[in-house]
């Protein structure tokens, strides 16, 4: 039952994000990327994770991806124009890279390692609390560090918004 | 249910599916016809507070004029754009009310409780912020400037007051220590029935309250909020270019946002079902019931009213108010919640010593304290933040007008 819910999740998420890359509409690719999102939110629910799906669904889905269509049709940009591959080298580099990641996953599949053993059930690993008490103990560099980095773009934009209201006065 | 089941049939999953079947469907039902009630308890209001009737010819009081708008908007033709981006336009309405429906899953009707999961209040925050992507939809797919207009008004406005509204639940939260709907019931459960147990009548909990409810009302699109559908200035909003049974499913999610709004406010601040009584095994249970919709539809009946009292809101007006009074004080509410639990639950453990002075943890000087100490930072709050706002906002908004 759990692998044809997954399976059935995994294909929809994949295909969604094929139809992200290959739609020509901006909204229409942005509107795939918000499905693609869901999918993996479910995911996290199979993976006992339902903090981690709703905090997916809410920040992902609903406030960046509502931002990335916002921004979209705000400049009416939605056809974007058939212009030359301004970045050519990209091509070959990408597909060196995708096929690392192949044989990166082939491998883990195939030959996986001895698990790391867990003191929880994992049920109670993706358990509010006891994340948020991993967050701030162990991994409280990493947060801190994280939050530092959202300041600094939070001020940047502000930054950028007093700018251009000097240049209005003057 | 799924017990009885599983004694007849014996088929485990088959089970698992029925009972949510069949919990869906009542939610469905159950739903619509609130939501019948709540348009014509909308209607009848407004048309007492403006000195006219309202809708009284159908059935006795008029009570069966929304079944009569329900068969008048089934039978019309159904009209997509020519221009229209059709599977957008389509599949708008149908996300608008998905995400509004799937909130209920975790809403409790007095003690029916439809499936409680441990980050229940989360799960309600997540499902709500996906009908903000609904209305962009609707708003483009229409090919039609009004109909965008309307959309890019409601994803700014629903996002902006999206961060005090959560940030008013993270002090219920923080209250609770779960983010399950049926804790935080539970919590405000007092074994005396007292009503003084439920959060509204805690400053923390008053302040929580107002921030939550103002912001819910823009979430919901509500009168003085509804500038995105506003009828003198934008025809009907993202709406405009929906007729027929796509234009009635619009409707009934907008009217059951509104109910579900009225539903968490009254299970997360006035104790959901709880009242005289609804502890006792069957009997209780209806009385819960009972309780949730008297609160609920009390509560929307208080949204009526606003509705015929404010007028709309200017554009920004409505953000001003969200980024520098709501969400203000939403956050000084987190540090006197902080301030309350400290005071009232921890010892010399987490390095409250001098709380122990005053007894042990939850007893009656400890909560008088805390009520003093948090009653005062929030008054505080609420008048500085007012102050400033009515000193500086006059000038900003002259010197940068905002366009959107």
């Amino acid at each position: 039952m759990e692998i044809a819910f997954f399976i059935i999740t995994a294909l929809l998420t994949i295909g969604a994000a094929v139809a992200m890359v290959l739609s020509h509409n901006a909204v229409h690719s942005a509107l795939w990327l918000v499905l693609n999102f869901f999918g993996v939110a479910v995911l996290y629910l199979l993976l006992n994770a339902p903090f981690l799906a709703m905090v997916q669904i809410t920040v992902y889905a609903g406030a960046i991806m509502v931002l990335f269509l916002f921004v979209i049709m705000l400049l009416g940009s939605e056809q974007g124009q058939e212009e030359v591959n301004g970045l050519p080298w990209q091509t070959p580099v990408a597909l060196v890279m995708g096929l690392l990641l192949v044989v990166m996953a082939g491998y883990a599949l195939f030959f996986p390692g001895t698990p790391v053993p867990t003191t929880q059930t994992p049920n109670e690993i993706g358990a509010p609390d006891i994340l948020a008490r991993k967050l701030f103990s162990t991994y409280l560099l990493p947060f801190e560090i994280t939050s530092v980095l959202l300041l600094v773009a939070l001020i940047g934009a502000v930054v950028l918004t007093m700018k251009s209201r000097e240049g209005d006065r003057v | 249910m799924r017990a009885m089941w599983e004694f007849f049939f014996g088929v485990g999953w088959l089970a698992t599916l029925t009972s949510y079947l069949t919990i869906t469907t009542a939610i469905l039902v159950a739903g619509s016809l609130v939501m019948m009630l709540l348009t014509w308890i909308e209607r009848r209001g407004l048309g007492y507070m403006q000195d006219r009737k309202g809708p009284n010819r159908v059935g006795p009081f008029g009570l069966f004029q929304p079944i009569a708008e329900a068969i008048k908007t089934i039978t019309k033709e159904d009209i997509t754009p020519t221009d229209a981006d059709r599977w957008v336009h389509f599949l708008a309405p149908v996300v608008i009310l998905a995400s509004t429906v799937a909130a209920f899953a975790v809403i409790p009707w007095g003690n029916l409780i439809p499936v409680d999961i441990n980050v229940g209040v989360l799960y309600i925050v997540a499902v709500s912020a996906v009908h903000t992507v609904g209305i962009l939809m609707a708003g483009w797919a229409s090919n039609n400037k009004f109909a965008l207009l309307g959309g890019m008004r409601g994803v700014a406005q629903a996002i902006s007051y999206e961060i005090p509204q959560v940030l008013s639940l993270v002090s219920i939260v923080m209250l609770v220590g779960s983010m399950s709907v049926v804790d935080v019931i539970q919590n405000q459960m007092d074994p005396y029935g007292n009503i003084l147990s439920w959060h509204i009548f805690t400053p923390v909990g008053l302040l929580s309250f107002i921030v939550f409810w103002i912001a819910s009302l823009a979430e919901g699109e509500r009168p003085p909020f509804d500038n995105p559908e506003a009828e003198s200035e934008l025809v009907a909003g993202y709406m405009t270019e929906y007729g027929g049974m796509k234009f009635a499913v619009l409707f009934l999610a907008n009217y059951l946002t509104n109910f579900a709004i009225c539903a968490v406010t009254a299970g997360v601040f006035l104790g959901g079902g709880n009242g005289p009584g609804s502890d006792i095994p069957i009997l209780g249970t209806l009385l819960s019931v009972f309780y949730f919709l008297a609160k609920s539809l009390g509560l929307f009946f208080v949204m009526v009213w606003i509705r015929g009292v404010v007028p709309r809101l200017r554009i920004d007006e409505l953000m001003h108010f969200a980024w520098k009074f709501l969400l203000p004080l939403a956050l000084v509410n987190i540090f006197s919640t902080s301030l309350w639990i400290a005071i009232i639950r921890w010892g010399a453990e987490q390095g409250m010593g001098i709380a122990e002075a005053l007894g042990a943890p939850g007893s009656i000087a400890r909560i008088a304290v805390a009520w003093v100490v948090t009653a005062i930072i929030n008054v505080v709050a609420f008048f500085l933040v007012a102050r400033l706002n009515a000193t500086r906002g006059v000038t900003t908004y002259q010197a940068t007008p905002t366009a959107v």
